[in-house]
This record gives C-alpha cells, structure tokens and sequence, in this order.
C-alpha cells in the first residue's frame, strides 16, 4: 500500500495538499482539470519530487527523502518517453539491466512481457518504427519489467487518437488484473476516469474534492464541483425542488431560509430523465409538464433543454422530440441528490 | 521540387561555386597539360617522401588527441551548463569562447608565457621546462582554442535529450553513474561525435600554433602546404598536399555523417522537454566537484591568457606602461615599432577593423539567407555542403583564390572571401539558431495580411530576430578579426592586421610589445563578447 500522509508541496503561485492511500490491487485515477495537481501528485510518489513536508509511506516503509532508482515505482509518461538507442527489447529490458538480472531469465521476462502487451515479435523492432499505441504498450511493458511496486500512468493515452484508446484502455484494465499492481491513472478524460477505476479521486486547485468509487462519485457526489466534473447535471435550489414531485429526491431537502436559498443544494443526471411513457418501469413517482425549448443532436441521444415549473432541465432521451413540443417528463425515485 | 529543396539545392550550387574553384586551382596547380608526365612524377615523389606520410601521421595524431583531450574536460562542463541554472552561467559559457576567437598567436604567446622556459610554472616549480616545444605545445594550445566549441556542442546535445528519459531511468532503479554510461552518453553520442570531429578538423588544419611550436621536428600537411608553396615554391607539392590533406579530412567528414545518422539522434530530440535545474538540486559533494573541475578549466583556459596580461605591464622587472607606449611610436632596439610591424598602429587597427567589418557583414548576409531559407529543413545533406569549410585548410582556399584572383580582384577583397567562407559553417549555424525564434506562423500571419517579403523583413523577421543578428554579426566579426592564416597568404605581407603585427614583433623577438598589442587586442574581443553577451538568449540544443 502507497500512503501519503499530509504531503504539501508550495511553488509559490500553487501549493498541493495530499492525503490519500492506494491499496493493494487498486486502480486509483487521479481526475482534475489541468493544473489541478494530479500529475504534482504523481511525481511526488516517484520521487521527481520532494515534498515540503509530510510523508511518503510503500508497504509502511518512509520513502519520502529516498532517490527516485531506489522507490521501485514504475512510471509511464504521455508521450512514452521511450529510449531512441534502444530497440523494443532493450527498452522493456532496461530496468532489468539495472537489476543485473542474468541475461536468459531477462529474455524470458521480456517475452512475458510482450505477450502480456500483445507485442509479440517485436522484440528488435526499432522503437521510432511503432505506433503511438504500440509505443505507449512498450512503455508499459517497460515499466512493469522490473516488478515494481506501483505504477504511476500519467495520462497515458492521451497522446493517442481517440479511436485506439478504447482498445487501450482495455489492455490496461487486462494488465493490472493480471498483475494486480496498485496503479495510479492520471487523466481529465471522463470516460477514462469512470471506466478504468476501482477508486477515483477528484482534485481541484491543489487539493481532493472527493474520492470514492466511480459509481458512487457520479451518481452520489457530495459536491457541486464533482457533479459538474464527472458529467452533465441538472442543478436545483431549495426552491426548485419544492416545485418538483417529492418522491424524486434521495433524501428530504434542508430548510434554507437564511438567504442561501439561491445555492444549488441538489443534482439529477439528465439521463435520469425520461418523456412519459418512457419511465423505467415501477418507479413513476410522479411527472412534471414542460415543454421543449430546444434539441441537441448527438447521434444515438438527443440532449433536450425543456422548460418546467422547476426552471428549465436537461433531458437526455431518445432522438425524436421537437422544439415546442409538450412533454410530461418522469424520474425514477430518488434519482435527485441531495449535496452534503 | 519543393521550395524548400530548390533553396537547398540553389544554396549547395552558389556556395560550391565560391569554394571549389580555388580548391581546384590548388589541387592542380603545377599541372600543365602539355606535360602531364612530369607532374605526374613530381606529384608521385611528393608521396613517395617518407617525410610527407610523417607530416600525415602528425597531423593525425595531435588533432585526435587535441579532440579526445577537448572532449573529454567539456563533458563535465556541458553537463553542468546544460542542466543547471546558477549565477554568472551564462557570462562563463561567454568567457569559454575567449580562447576560440583569439588570434593563434596570443594563444601561443600565453602558453609560452605560462608552460614555457621562463613561464610562470617553470618559476613555480623550478627547471628548465621545455615540454612545451614540441607536440604536447600543439596539443595545449589546440585544446585550449577547443574546449569552449566541444563544451558548446555537447551541452547543445545534452538539452535536446527530454529529460524524461532521466526520470523515467530513474523509476526503473538507476543511479547516477549506470544512467551517465547506459542513458546518457549513448543520447549524446552524435553531439560527442560532433564535437570531437569538428574539434578534429581544426586541429587537423590548424596553421599558426603548429608553425610556431612543431619547429622541424613536429610539421602537419598545412604547415608543408605553407612551406612548399612560398619556401620552396613547388607548387606541385602544395597541391599533391593540399589534395591529400582534403582527402582524408572528407574520409573523416563523412564519416562524422554515417555515425551520426546511424546513432538516431533525431528521435531523442522528439516531443523533447528540457528545464535546467536549480545548483541547490546537486547534492553538496556533486558542487564541490563542480566547483574544483570549474576552477581547474578556468585556470587551464585563463591563467595563460592572464600571463599575457600581466607581461604587458612588465618592463624590465617593474610594472609599466612601457610595452604599451613603444606601440605608439616607440623602438625596439635601433628599429622603430611601426617599422618592425611594417605599418603604424592606426593603420593596423584601421585595416583589422576595416577587413573584420567587411567579412562580419558578408558572413552574416550570407549566413541570414541561407539560415532563413533553410528554416523549415531539418539538418541533412545541405549541412555536409555547408561544414565542407572545416575540412579545407584556410592555406588551401587563401592560396586558391590568389592564384585564382591575384591582380582581378584586390587583396582585401579576397581575404574578406576567404574569411567569409572559412567562417561561414560556424557563422551559419548560429544563425540558424537563432532562427528559431521565428515561427513560420509570424511570416504566414504577415502574408495573410498582405506584407511582401521585403516588407515582411523590415516589419517581421528583423525585429524579431534583431538579437540573433547582432549576435551573430559580432561572433562573425570576432573570427575575422582572429585571422591569420589567410591574411598572411593571401596579403603576403602588404595587408597588416592585428595578428600579422603581432606575428612580426614575435619574429623580432619584441615579446613585450607583442604582448600589449595583444592585450589591446583582447579589450577589442571583450567589447564583442559583452555585446554577445547582452545579445544572447537561452538557447536550447544548440552548438556554436
């Protein structure tokens, strides 16, 4: 296990303040807009960096003054960082090299290696001759030569085209079950941060915001901010949600009569969301009429804005309806989130 | 044909066009096509000489290990210079090149002055040191011209490598040591490559510090050029020489080429990161050794030049200003100063300056084109065309464009030539460095508005690349100003500049008055380097 006890790190115009733990097996993704500390957070666990104070913790070792070749901590960079004198094989064989491990037992980890990247055969190819997936395989591969205690992916896939990275993701997700390594995954792609971790941290200016399974962070936030982040949301004042059915809401609304009525205090996913007659079955606990004000095409969705008694929503529903259209919009119970 | 292309083909074509002619002068010169017999003997007893294949050896010899010398001491140098931010960096890395544009016989002057008989360490330690008439004289003097142009390429080399690759060596288990010899110098292996050949060829051609302290025993093929040309006026057996000279010094070029290709330097230097660190990050014994390996440079590089200095104000034992007054109409002996230089003081500064501005301009017009027509294209097969310079002798291409020249076009005119191709590869690429700091987007912003190119340089390029200009414009002048080897074959005496009096006053054994004309001479090439200093910007990855 990777702790971080009450680490800060000042730059002056930025500081960082972290305290988190990455268990064994754990994919933990670190998500946060750019300059949010993710990547300060990574270096910090590699050694690239000292903090100014608080402690560094593997397996309840202090390693926080030890030299990044002595933490045993993988790192894979965005744009893989691949050794150019070296061919894939020496690449992925540098760490053991380093190791002095004998010149057969290293081929066979190499090989391992390969197929477990589904690399296979390219040993001696040149690293310049592969694809930017490819490479960052090798990167990986690479990193998890030496058996290192945890790796740390600082947004691996983020120099790859859209379209490859599905199928990298999934490779990722393969390895680290495979080889149960704690890992933690830097990214500010959404998508990355929801499908690929077991624990997701959100981080804005220097610090957590939240930290909890994907499922629980998405649909369950505490905070605005990790509503907003994690995807689109519908927001509600203590107002608004007098207006909306009750036995949409997760729990009973604060009694905000001290001016700080005008704070949104509850969230609700568009695709929550549902035209009447479309409601998940069981759970029609009320509806509410709107009509809509405008249609957002995304292809297989529509991202409808209707305009209700409750102020204007978003809906996200099959592609049909159409602007000033009346509709009768439904929700399953309790699908509105009271922030804490 | 790309535009690009074309302006690399256009460049290659003009300037081989400038340096082939003279080069084939020479090569055949002595060759008559009535009687090609004879020159065919004449050129096979030239190599047939056993001295001629000792003259090769030497020269060989001390410019390999002048280059293995240079390369080695600026390796720790440019580690320092290229990772590490610290006070006064960037007025050493200035300092460094002091040695490079000083006239070779200043820098044979000092290390007579410091290693010689009645030199400061023969003082220090006693005895009669005489070690340095010979070849380990060549090999000081050659090193210290070289340290700053090795230093230079190598720190160039070390900041194009992303310094990533550190961390990520790092993260899989190496220290220090193992990442120098497993990671480092295989990623600098194409800038040590460069460095050491290019530290090579000017040794392999250098004139003055091997005419001064090789003596008979110790002559490479440019001095023999020198020699057969005007002692023994055989100008088959110059050009035999220069030939064979060209030879290998093109074997060695090329072979530069191959290597560097094959090392793959290109993808080290992709999506390269590079941030120098702070000198607190270096662990306190790491300082320590910086610091003793920076002050044993130093005094190697400045205690010499420092003894020029001090010899300057010395007369007869005292302190004065004695050497420095007999410049100014005094004698030496019976002979008057200006009549030993052949030329008075004004005179000498005014021809120096005159010639040094001339070349500067030429060089840096001509550097500027190129540069800028170049700016788009990676470094490739135009740069081979363009470094051809460094493997001519400047005694070869002085002595061609003479022979080529001589009574069409005047002197003066050819030695700004010479000066300016000879320069030109150094002069080039710190053009092209400086080049960088204007992104193709600015000019396309500019023609999208409608700005000719014309209009475009007055009102873009040149205000944006002012610094880069002046920089380079001085560093071209400082060259010229150094030069001795064309003005002394191409004048042959009538043109007097700063080192061709010095070279006069050595003769006449007038070491004192030598000296102050030389420490004038360095407050001139202190002026430029604080303009090259003020004009300079970090540059990252870059050589001279």
């Amino acid at each position: 296990m990777i702790e971080l006890q009450d680490i800060r790190r000042d730059y002056g115009n930025f500081s960082l303040s972290a305290d988190l733990q990455i268990h064994e097996h754990e994919l933990l993704t670190l998500f946060g807009e750019s300059g949010s500390g993710k990547t300060t957070v990574l270096r910090l666990i590699a050694g690239f960096e000292t903090p100014d104070s608080g402690r560094i913790l593997v397996d309840g070792h202090d390693i926080t003054r030890l030299p990044p070749e002595r933490r045993e901590i993988g790192y894979v960079f965005q744009d893989y960082t691949l050794f150019p004198h070296l061919n894939v094989g020496q690449n992925i064989a540098y760490g053991l090299r380093v190791q002095k491990v004998p010149g057969t037992e290293r081929t066979k980890r190499v090989r391992e290696l390969l197929a477990l990247t589904e690399l296979d055969g390219f040993e001696d190819r040149s690293v310049s001759t592969l694809s930017g997936g490819e490479q960052q395989r090798v990167a990986l591969a690479r990193a998890l030569a030496p058996s290192p205690k945890a790796l740390l992916l600082d947004e691996p896939f983020s120099a790859i085209d859209t379209e490859r990275r599905g199928s990298l993701r999934r490779h990722l997700l393969h390895i680290q079950r495979a080889t149960g390594i704690p890992t933690v995954f830097v990214t500010h792609s959404r998508t990355e941060a929801l499908y690929l971790s077991d624990r997701l941290i959100i981080m804005k200016d220097g610090a957590v915001v939240e930290s909890g399974s994907p499922r629980d962070v998405y649909e369950r936030p505490d905070s605005l901010y990790a509503a907003r982040f994690t995807g689109s949301v519908n927001t509600f004042t203590c107002e608004q949600l007098l207006r909306l059915p009750q036995s949409w809401l997760d729990a009973t609304p604060p009694d905000k009569t001290d001016g700080a009525h005008e704070a949104p205090v509850a969230v609700l996913r568009p695709e929550k969301l549902s035209f009447s007659g479309a409601a998940p079955a069981g759970t029609p606990g009320g509806c509410l009429e709107g009509t809509i004000l405008h249609v957002g095409y995304f292809g297989s969705y529509c991202l409808y804005v209707v305009e209700t008694e409750a102020g204007e929503l978003d809906v996200q529903e099959e592609p049909g309806g159409t602007v000033g259209q009346a509709v009768q919009l439904c929700c399953p119970d309790g699908a509105i989130h009271l922030l804490a | 044909m790309t535009a690009s292309r074309r302006a690399s083909g256009i460049i290659s074509l003009v300037f081989l066009a400038a340096v082939l002619p003279p080069v084939l002068t020479v090569l055949g010169a002595g060759f008559t096509a009535a009687d090609p017999s004879a020159w065919l003997a004449q050129a096979g007893s030239v190599l047939g000489r056993p001295s001629t294949w000792r003259s090769v050896r030497f020269s060989i010899v001390q410019a390999a290990v002048s280059a293995a010398i240079s390369v080695l001491v600026a390796i720790p140098g440019a580690y320092l210079m290229a990772h590490y931010r610290f006070r006064g960096r960037q007025i050493i890395q200035s300092l460094t090149l002091v040695p490079f544009v000083m006239p070779s016989l200043i820098v044979i002057l000092a290390v007579i002055g410091f290693y010689g008989r009645a030199g400061v360490l023969g003082r220090l330690f006693g005895g009669n040191l005489t070690f340095v008439y010979s070849g380990v004289g060549i090999v000081i003097a050659h090193t210290m011209f070289n340290i700053s142009v090795a230093l230079r390429i190598i720190a160039g080399g070390w900041m194009q490598v992303d310094e990533r690759y550190r961390w990520v060596s790092a993260s899989l288990g190496e220290g220090p040591p193992g990442r120098l010899f497993r990671l480092h110098l295989p990623l600098i292996a194409p800038s040590l490559v460069s460095a050491g050949i290019l530290v090579f060829l000017y040794c392999f051609v250098s004139f003055g510090v091997v005419l001064v302290f090789g003596g008979v025993r110790f002559s490479t093929i440019e001095v023999r050029i020198f020699q057969e040309m005007f002692t023994n006026l055989n100008l088959t057996a110059a050009g035999v020489l220069a030939a064979l000279q060209l030879a290998v010094a093109a074997l060695l070029v090329g072979l530069v080429q191959f290597l560097t290709r094959r090392t793959g330097a290109g993808s080290a230097r992709s999506g390269r990161r590079f941030h120098t660190r702070s000198w607190r990050d270096l662990p306190v014994p790491a300082r320590v050794l910086a610091v003793v390996y920076g002050a044993a440079v130093g005094l190697f590089l400045f205690a010499p030049l420092l003894t020029v200095v001090v010899r300057a104000f010395t007369w007869h034992g005292g302190v004065g200003l004695t050497s420095f007054r007999s410049l100014f109409g005094g004698t030496v002996g019976t002979r008057e100063v200006s009549e030993i230089m052949q030329s008075p003081l004004a005179d000498i500064l005014l021809t120096s300056l005159g010639v040094a501005t001339m070349s500067a301009v030429a060089g840096s017009v001509l550097a500027y084109i190129a540069a800028r027509s170049l700016r788009d294209q990676l470094p490739g097969s135009i740069d081979t065309v363009l470094t051809l310079p460094l493997a001519i002798s400047g005694v070869t291409l002085s002595l061609g464009l003479r022979l080529l020249f001589f009574g069409i076009i005047p002197e003066i005119l050819l030695i700004v030539l010479a000066q300016s191709i000879q320069a030109f590869p150094l002069v080039f690429r710190n053009m092209r460095g400086h080049m960088r700091a204007l992104p193709s987007r600015y000019l396309e912003t500019g023609r999208s508005l409608g700005a000719r190119p014309l209009h475009l340089l007055w009102t873009v390029e040149i205000p944006v690349l002012w610094r880069g200009i002046i920089n380079t414009f001085a560093f071209a002048f400082a060259v010229s100003l150094a030069d001795f080897t064309s003005v002394l074959t191409i004048g042959r005496g009538r043109i007097v500049t700063f080192p061709i009096a010095m070279y006069r006053l050595i003769g006449f054994q007038s070491f004192d008055v030598a000296l102050a004309l030389g420490v004038l001479y360095m407050g001139f090439v202190g002026l430029i380097f604080f303009v090259v200093d003020t004009t300079s910007v970090q540059r990252e990855g870059e050589g001279l």
